[in-house]
This record gives structure tokens, C-alpha cells and sequence, in this order.
């Protein structure tokens, strides 16, 4: 999961015309500080639906909103079992 | 009271192809006996107000004239329209006789019993294709249908209409319409037909005028067979005419006039352009040199008033101001004279509280050379509320890896042009968009 997730996190700063592209990214780290802005996120979580078809955002009882990356990660692992 | 078929036809040759297929040919002269014939034989009809329903666009014209030249009103009900809508229709418009025709038969139901006074003129009603709501049910008189019409017979002898719309929506009626004023023949395509199919009919019998969408037309364009259309005049209607279909039209058919008309169910035709250039003239708006209509931008959107509309709004309503202008949810945007289509206003993508308008991105999608056809739409998504996606039909057959780099190469092409949320997010090939009874896009 850690992986798709981050080579999709690479895709999104593409597409967002970002140029950090990460071999691999901390748990602790900060996700409004990768690089990511708020359309790149969306579109992140538009591909990992289209690859999982799974949105956990629509599937939570109370809305999370990550804010480290091993949250993002958690949440996506948490949902897909 | 003027009857539209008793009246014209008598100065039509009776000779002449009035309708045609694959494998029948009706001439005027045989459709006049069948109309004298129909009185004879239905005189419960005489001045009654009927819906005519058929399934095949040929029979229905084969039909109408019949029905036509004998009720009082006549209303063209689609098929599709739900058990509960054409219910409220009825009893809107006092229908008392449903005809149905299914080839060669001809089946008669009273369906209600209503004493009507008769007014001098014939009323036709036809229903909107309600993609945005419920369908409206909108009248007019014959004469405010036709009122954009030419009627020279002679002319007339030399134009062969190809029809790849309902007969019973409002851009079907005006090309049918068009088409018998003058005494020229109809050649009838069915939905359901392969479009190559289509094409190869419509040269063989010699169509050389042609009334489609743009994305009806983006299709003609694919098909192998389409050079040899012996095509003098097109018509672009129905959907936003950019100047990339436009140009490829011009290119494609080099004898043929180019014109884009816009009009609507409810307000009627508006104007044509004939410059080949996309949008119209900034000095259509306001008092200008267009006859019978008025037009007005306000907040983008733009309104007209014209006394060539409809007649009646049995059901639904209109946006009209106390000025008489009806809005036409169309947003517009003036550049350097010119006014440009963006869109329709009901149809607007909401991502993180930027508008984002499908037409303008699809106008752009669709002027990428290996780009054919192209849909946009909102996909839900929980960070921004919405996101932007595209539908694709390109004219490259793809492999998985080749989409993979043609997608990236199409968001890159949209981000020269358009700022970054207005970028589709999500791309997808696909090998067909389908189009509604009315030949447009269809958006859920």
C-alpha cells in the first residue's frame, strides 16, 4: 500500500507540475509541506480510487484529515482491509 | 386556416421524392393521395387534438402529414418520455387520440373525451428533451415554425435534406420543415443506424444538405466514407460549434457553405452565422440588424426575445424578464467583437469553489490533432468537492503504455492553455460518447 501510495504521490506532483518526485517519504513528515497543494491531493485521491476503488474519505463516519503522510498511509491501509 | 400540407403540397410536382430510405421512396404526390385517403377513412379525427407516436423517424414522416392535415392539434411524442410525464401532457394539451404507428400499421386510441372549442389555427406541440430537469411542453402555430423557412419550390428541386434527427424534437421538425416548404426531398436515417451505414445512404441518394450537432458531425468526420457526400450547405446546431470543427468541416467538404445557427425549443431559431468563424458578431446584441429577435448579455448569460418562439408553454417554465427576454442558460464571453459560446450554466463543475465550465474544455481537448471527440464532467471527490474528468475518443488506436504517454502528453496540452483546475484530473479513452435523440452530448 506504502508503495502505490507514494508512486502515485509522485504522479500528482507531476501532474500538478511540481518538481519534487520522493523515493520514499517519513511517516512524520508534514503533507501540506511535500509539495502537494490541495488539487494534487485531490487528484492523489482520485488515482488511488481509480487503483483501489476505494475512497475512505466518503466511507468514514467522522472525517479525518491527515496531516503526516503515516496518517494518509494508515488511513488508506485501514479502509482497504 | 392555412393546413401547412394541403396548401403547400398542391405547388409541389407531384413527382418529386418527398421522403426516402434505404427501401422506400414516397414521392409528393403519392403522400397527397395517402392524405386524402386518411380523411376518408378516420373521420373521428376531423379537428380532434392527437399525439402521434412512432418509434421509426421514416413512419412518422410518412404519417404526420395525414394526421397532420386532419387534427386540430398534433403533438410529436417522443418515445422516451416516462408514463407519468406524457400523463400530465395529455391532460395539459386535452389530448383525445393517440395514434401509433409501427409500420405499416396504424392503431387509434381515444384516450379521453374532451369538447373543444376549435380555434382557427393548427397547434403543433413538442416536448424539450428535458436533460436538465423535466421536460417542458411547448406549442407553436405552424406559420411561427416556419417563419425562418425558405419556400422557393423551384429552388427547392435542387436540395436533398439528410435527416439524423427526431423528428419529433425541435431540430429534427426544423430540417423536415425546411425541407418540404421548398418541396425537397428527405432522406431519413434511423438512431439506431450504423453511422458508416448512414453515411454510405446519404451518398447514394445524393444528400446535399446536412443539419447535425458538432459532435454528430466529429463523428461523420471519422467515418472512411465521408469525402464522397456530395455536401452544399451544412448546419451545425444543437451544441457549441468551435472553430476546430469548423475549420475541419471547411477542409473536409470544400464545396459546401459552413453555418452554425443556434435556436432553442423554446425561443425558436435566433440568427445563423455564415462567416465560418466560431461565435457571432458582437453587433447581433442589442437593437441590431437581426430581424424578429433581440438579444441581451447579462452576467454572461444570454437572453433573447423573439417572435418566432414558442407560442405556448403548456408545462414548465421560463426565465423571462419584464422586458419580455428569456434567459437561455448559455454563458457567453465577449473577445474583441465577437461573442463566444463558454457553456451551459446548468452544467457548471464546482472544484473547490472554482467554476469550472465542460464545454470550454472540451472545446479545448477537442482541438488536439489526434483528439476526435471529447466529454467533461465532475466526478465527486472529498477534498474538493468536485474534480474534472475527460472522456477521450481518439483516432490513434492505443496500447496500455501508449495511453498512459498520450495522457500525459493531453494534460500537458491543457495546461498550456487553461489554469491548472480547470485541467482534467482524470483521463479516459473510450470508443464512443453517446448522444441523446437530439444528437448532443449526454450529461447526467
Amino acid at each position: 500500500m506504502r508503495k502505490l501510495i507514494l508512486e502515485k504521490f509522485n504522479e500528482a506532483l507531476e501532474q500538478t507540475g511540481k518538481t519534487e518526485q520522493y523515493e520514499n517519504i517519513d511517516d512524520n513528515a508534514i503533507l501540506l509541506e511535500t509539495g502537494l497543494d490541495s488539487l494534487g491531493f485531490a487528484i492523489l485521491v482520485a488515482f488511488l480510487e481509480e487503483e483501489l476503488d476505494l475512497d475512505p474519505f466518503q466511507l468514514m463516519d467522522e472525517p479525518v484529515y491527515p496531516s503526516t503522510f503515516g496518517e494518509f498511509v494508515n488511513i488508506y491501509e485501514r479502509f482497504n482491509d | 386556416m392555412i393546413n401547412l400540407f394541403t396548401d403547400t403540397f398542391n405547388v409541389i410536382p407531384s413527382d418529386r421524392v418527398y421522403i426516402q430510405n434505404r427501401h422506400q421512396v414516397i414521392t409528393y404526390g403519392e403522400i397527397q393521395s395517402s392524405i386524402a385517403k386518411f380523411k376518408d377513412q378516420n373521420p373521428e379525427l376531423i379537428g380532434k387534438n392527437c399525439a402521434l407516436v412512432s418509434n421509426s423517424r421514416f413512419d412518422l414522416a410518412k404519417s404526420l402529414p395525414l394526421v397532420a392535415s386532419v387534427a386540430h392539434k398534433i403533438f410529436l411524442q417522443p418515445q422516451c418520455l416516462k408514463e407519468d410525464v406524457i400523463e400530465e401532457f395529455y391532460s395539459k394539451a386535452d389530448i383525445e387520440y393517440v395514434v401509433k404507428i409501427s409500420h405499416a400499421d396504424i392503431e387509434i386510441v381515444k384516450v379521453s373525451d374532451v369538447v373543444i372549442l376549435n380555434k382557427s389555427e393548427q397547434e403543433w406541440l413538442l416536448s424539450t428533451s428535458g436533460t436538465t430537469g423535466t421536460p417542458k411542453l411547448v406549442s407553436y402555430y405552424i406559420a411561427s415554425l416556419m417563419k425562418t423557412t425558405k419556400k422557393d419550390v423551384v429552388k427547392g428541386a435542387n436540395f436533398n435534406w439528410g435527416l439524423c434527427y427526431d423528428l419529433n424534437r425541435f431540430a429534427g421538425m426544423q430540417v423536415y420543415l425546411q425541407a418540404i416548404a421548398s418541396g425537397s426531398s428527405l432522406t431519413i436515417s434511423e438512431s439506431e443506424e450504423d453511422l458508416n451505414l448512414i453515411v454510405a445512404d446519404f451518398t447514394d441518394k445524393g444528400v446535399n444538405c446536412l443539419s447535425a450537432t458538432p459532435s454528430f458531425w466529429r463523428k461523420v468526420l471519422m467515418t472512411k466514407n465521408s469525402n464522397s457526400l456530395p455536401l452544399k450547405r451544412i448546419t451545425l446546431g444543437g451544441e457549441i460549434a468551435d472553430q476546430t470543427v469548423l475549420n475541419s468541416l471547411k477542409r473536409h467538404f470544400v464545396d459546401a457553405n459552413v453555418i452554425h445557427i443556434y435556436a432553442s425549443t423554446e425561443a425558436g431559431v435566433g440568427f445563423t452565422v455564415k462567416d465560418y468563424k466560431a461565435g457571432f458578431p458582437y453587433d447581433y446584441i442589442g437593437i441590431s440588424k437581426l430581424s424578429s429577435i433581440e438579444l441581451k448579455i447579462v452576467d454572461d448569460l444570454l437572453w433573447i426575445k423573439s417572435n418566432r418562439g414558442a407560442d405556448t408553454l403548456l408545462n414548465g417554465s421560463l426565465d423571462v424578464d419584464i422586458d419580455g427576454f428569456i434567459n437561455t442558460g448559455d454563458i457567453v464571453e465577449v473577445i474583441n467583437d465577437r461573442v463566444f459560446f463558454v457553456g451551459r450554466d446548468s452544467g457548471t463543475i464546482n472544484v473547490g469553489g472554482n467554476k469550472v465550465i465542460p464545454e470550454e474544455i472540451e472545446s479545448v481537448l477537442n482541438s488536439h490533432p489526434d483528439v476526435v471527440q471529447s466529454k467533461v464532467f465532475g466526478k465527486k471527490n472529498p477534498v474538493l468537492g468536485m474534480l474534472v474528468n475527460a472522456e477521450i475518443v481518439s483516432e490513434k488506436t492505443l496500447a496500455k503504455d501508449e495511453e498512459k504517454v498520450f495522457k500525459k502528453e493531453l494534460i500537458m496540452f491543457c495546461k498550456s492553455e487553461l489554469v491548472s483546475f480547470k485541467v482534467p484530473a482524470m483521463i479516459k479513452f473510450v470508443d464512443n460518447i453517446a448522444v441523446n435523440e437530439s444528437g448532443k452530448i449526454v450529461r447526467k
